[in-house]
Parts: C-alpha cells; sequence; structure tokens
C-alpha cells in the first residue's frame, strides 16, 4: 500500500482574526488525507505522523499560525535504515511521475500539480540489506510552494530535477541548489536532467555544467522509457553508506499462499478481463523493452 | 527493436561530451550508516524455470478503465522442486523489484488481448505486495512467437495443475474411506482406553475438590492480615 501524505498553506487566510482558535486554524492550511479528530487546534500543538516519520508543529505568533514540518532523524518507523530523500525542482519536470513510476511502475501522462508536498516511502532491496527512502516530492509550482524550503528540514540527500526540453527549468537549478544548501548541508545531491527520450531537445548534455562546480552527480534520465530511472538512487544509496560496491538486489519472492476458487468470482473476473482484453495498452507504438 | 537509450546518445552528428555514465564527480560526503553485506535469498532457490522471457506487464485500473504500467522485465514460471506447484514471477529490469508474484492454477485461462497478437491477458490472485490482491494482468512480449509460447506454457501448466488436484481430491477420498473402514474394525479395543480417560478426569475432579479447602483458608489468612494493616 502506498501512504502519501499532503500538507499546504491556505494564501491569506492564516492571517485572518475573526472566528474561533479551530476555524483560523483550519481555514490556515487543508491537511489532506487527515480527520479534523486528527489535529487538535490549540495555542502549541504537536502531531505525529510515525508511519511518515513525520511530526507537524502549529505555532501561534502573533495572529499568524506558521507550520514546521520535519522528519525526525532519529525515530526509525521501520527495522532496517531509512533516509529522507527531498526531491525538488521546477513545475512540471517530472518529480511526481518519477517518483510514481518507481512506486507503482505506472508512468503518468497527467499532470496534476503537487500543492506543498507529497511524502512516499521508496523501498529497495540492495546486497547490504533493505533500505527505505522517504521521498518529500515537493511542488515546483511558486504558487503552490507551501512551506518551500520548510520541507528540507532534516533532509539526508536530493533530488533536483530539470527538465531538457525546457531551458528555463535548468537555469533556475542553482536557485534550488541554494536554497536546499542553506538547510541541509553537506548531503548527497543528485541533478537529473529527465525526459531524455524526448526528440526536441533544448538542454543539451555539454551545456549541463552546474554539477561540475558544485560537486554534484548528474544522470540524464527518462521517467517515460525508464532510461536510467535507478540510478538516482542507487549513487545515493551508495553514498549514504559510504559503499561504492553497494548494488540492488532481487527482492525475496515470497510463496503465494492457496486461494480457494469461488465459481461466482470466477465468472466475474472472466467478465471483467473479456472488457479489459479490448481496451488498448498505454504505449502501443512503443516497441522498446527494458 | 528500438532501444531505450535517448536520441542524443544516438545522433552521430552530436558532439556533445557526455559524462560517463557511472563517473562519481567527486562529491564528498560522509556516510551516515554502516552497512554490512547480508547474504541474498531470492526465494526461487527450490524452484526451476519453465520459461523465462523479456516483457513488459500492465495492470488493469478498473476505476480509471484503462491499463497502467507495472514494470519491464523477465517474466519466469518457475516449478517447485518438491511440492511440483508452479508460480509466475517477475522483476522490474535494473531495480529487481517484484512486478508480479501469483499461483498458475487450473482455473487460469489467458486469452489474447484484442488488437495486438503481442500481448495477452489474464486474472490471477497477486502477491507481489505481500498480501494477495485480484488483479487483471495484460503482458506484451517484443514478437508474436515469444506471446505464443507464453500462452501455450501458461494453458499447459494450468491444466497439468488441474490433473494434480484431481489426483489429490481422489487420494484424499480414499484415505477417508480407509480410515473410516479400520476405525471400524478397531472400535472394540479401543473402547477401554476411553473408560480409562474417563476414570483420570475423574480422579482429577476429586484432587481439586480436595485442594479448595486450602484455598479458602488461605483467603482467609489474607483477608485477615488485610485487616489488621
Amino acid at each position: 500500500m502506498t501512504e502519501v501524505w499532503q500538507f499546504w498553506i491556505w494564501a491569506g487566510g492564516a492571517t485572518q482574526q475573526s472566528g474561533s482558535c479551530k476555524e483560523r486554524l483550519t481555514r490556515s492550511f487543508k491537511i489532506r488525507n487527515l480527520k479534523p479528530s486528527q489535529y487538535k487546534p490549540s495555542l502549541r500543538c504537536v502531531l505525529s505522523l510515525s508511519s511518515a516519520s513525520l511530526s507537524i508543529l502549529f505555532n501561534l505568533t502573533q495572529h499568524r499560525y506558521t507550520l514546521h514540518s520535519m522528519a525526525l532523524p532519529n525515530q526509525q518507523t521501520v527495522d532496517y535504515p531509512s533516509f529522507k530523500l527531498v526531491i525538488v525542482g521546477d513545475g512540471g519536470t517530472g518529480k511526481t511521475t518519477f517518483v510514481k513510476r518507481h512506486l507503482t511502475g505506472e508512468f503518468e501522462k497527467k499532470y496534476e500539480p503537487t500543492i506543498g508536498v507529497e511524502v512516499h516511502p521508496l523501498d529497495f532491496f540492495t546486497n547490504c540489506g533493505k533500505i527505505r527512502f522517504y521521498c518529500w516530492d515537493t511542488a515546483g509550482q511558486e504558487k503552490f510552494g507551501g512551506l518551500r524550503d520548510g520541507y528540507y528540514i532534516h533532509g539526508q540527500c536530493a533530488i533536483i530535477m530539470f527538465d531538457v526540453t525546457a531551458r528555463l527549468t535548468y537555469k533556475n537549478v542553482p536557485t534550488w541548489h541554494r536554497d536546499l544548501c542553506r538547510v541541509c548541508e553537506n548531503i548527497p545531491i543528485v541533478l537529473c536532467g529527465n525526459k531524455v527520450d524526448v526528440k526536441n531537445r533544448q538542454v543539451k548534455a555539454k551545456q549541463v555544467t552546474f554539477h561540475r562546480k558544485k560537486n554534484l552527480q548528474y544522470y540524464e534520465i527518462s521517467a517515460k522509457s525508464n532510461y536510467n530511472f535507478e540510478k538516482p538512487f542507487l549513487y545515493l544509496a551508495r553514498k549514504l553508506a559510504g559503499d561504492p560496491n553497494l548494488h540492488f538486489v532481487e527482492s525475496p519472492a515470497l510463496a503465494p499462499p492457496e486461494v480457494q476458487i469461488d465459481l461466482a468470482a470466477q465468472q466475474q473476473h472472466e467478465a471483467e478481463l473479456l472488457a479489459a482484453a479490448s481496451q488498448p495498452l498505454p504505449d502501443d507504438d512503443d516497441e522498446s523493452f527494458e | 527493436m528500438a532501444t531505450t537509450e535517448p536520441e542524443h546518445r544516438r545522433d552521430e552528428n552530436d558532439d556533445d561530451s557526455v559524462t560517463a555514465e557511472d563517473e562519481d564527480t567527486g562529491a564528498q560526503v560522509a556516510p551516515i550508516v554502516k552497512l554490512e553485506e547480508v547474504a541474498v535469498t531470492t526465494g526461487e532457490e527450490d524452484e526451476d524455470p519453465i520459461l523465462d522471457l523479456k516483457a513488459k506487464l500492465y495492470r488493469f485500473d478498473k476505476e480509471g478503465n484503462q491499463w497502467k504500467e507495472r514494470g519491464g522485465g523477465n517474466v519466469k514460471l518457475l516449478k517447485h522442486k518438491v511440492t511440483g506447484k508452479v508460480r509466475l514471477v517477475m522483476r522490474q529490469s535494473k531495480t529487481l523489484k517484484i512486478c508480479a508474484n501469483h499461483l498458475v492454477h487450473h482455473s487460469l485461462t489467458v486469452q489474447e488481448h484484442s488488437g495486438n497478437e503481442k500481448s495477452c491477458v489474464w486474472h490471477a490472485s497477486d502477491f507481489a505486495d505481500g498480501e494477495l490482491k485480484d488483479e487483471l494482468f495484460c503482458i506484451r512480449f517484443p514478437s508474436v512467437e515469444n506471446c505464443k509460447a507464453f500462452m501455450t506454457t501458461m494453458q499447459e501448466v494450468a491444466e497439468s495443475q488441474g490433473e494434480g488436484e484431481e489426483n489429490k481430491d481422489a487420494s484424499a477420498t480414499a484415505d477417508l474411506l480407509e480410515k473410516l473402514t479400520v476405525g471400524e474394525d478397531k472400535s472394540d479395543e479401543k473402547e477401554p482406553e476411553k473408560v480409562q480417560i474417563t476414570k483420570k478426569l475423574t480422579v482429577g475432579e476429586d484432587k481439586s475438590e480436595d485442594e479448595e479447602p486450602e484455598m479458602a483458608t488461605n483467603t482467609n489468612e489474607k483477608g485477615e492480615q488485610d485487616v489488621e494493616a
């Protein structure tokens, strides 16, 4: 199951002083996937989401609510190593698509801008055991920025993404890098030039030089064709573990339990299958096989 | 067959100086965990591969009424050396994560995907994420031949699993009948044992009755102590 948490601030709502404390708090920021009963409006209250290794602190200062969000560094929610990975870059560069590709295997064609941040746990099996990245997929569009660099607190590694088909997204890389490094000092960072599958490329490989000045690792990737899609995670895992020979291994394929076949259910599945068989595959024209 | 390599790398006229794929740019970062190498178990050690083909797997999203990619890699049919059970296991290439993991049952039917001879569809109770989930799968191969080979093998395996289950049912029924007849013959011999057990139980009951007064006195003593305190 994929776990997702989203946070964002409603612009303007925070400064309104009318209504009760609870009303002002609810107007100030929406918290998706949390019922109102799960957060308690008060002058200063802490909400812990242990499953996301996440805590949110609400502060009331001069009639203004500010939201501080952090991944607690010592609060392991799994019994194997986990790391907070921050993914930043301009809107539309493919950050969410890249994360979703790793989570479910699908390639999402539809663009829905991320609002605030989405946190996804992503597991990998290595020759040194299982590891987890908590991927903080942040909003690229300024109007949906939410806490912006507030999401970077306790970040242990990062990915800066740009789109090789849009020059402006590469021009903004230094800004993303500067904001990130102000909060997270000396963490491994990967610069990713996404959408290299597109023919009409605007940012050529020889024009990408920023990583050399700042000692970042650079990978050309494609979330669409899966080109180099594992490389950023592999590099970060190697750096975090201090092991250049670390590599991904087969995840154990557990023996599936026996299933009792129900005749009625089987007939229903056959009907569904018949309908599904008439639907086209998303990339039927694509002849590439990884 | 087209490669997944991006356009600019295949363009001979492009004079881009591309960094070597795994060239480390030399960022000095202190490691934050110390990881020891562990023994790797795939879970496939007791199985033999019947089939191993490169393919792309899709799952049907009922809400969106569309096929969604699950992963590209090698699809394998694995037969257990002891039980003879066959399962389908597919892993995503490069990350080696499991895309599909399900038993091939006698009721499993593989159908052609309409409009594409290189792909086929089926239903399964998938265990890829460690919990059973009903999935509609579609798999696409680089060639029609591979697709046909997959469909044929799957169908053959499903039929053989059916025969196996029928044989199991027959032998199980035979065993039950045998036990029933044996039970009738030996019923007279076993009766004394039953009597003995009953006696033991009654003896046990007597014992517990003997012990009860002791417990009562203890309680009384405790009660008195409590009062004193």
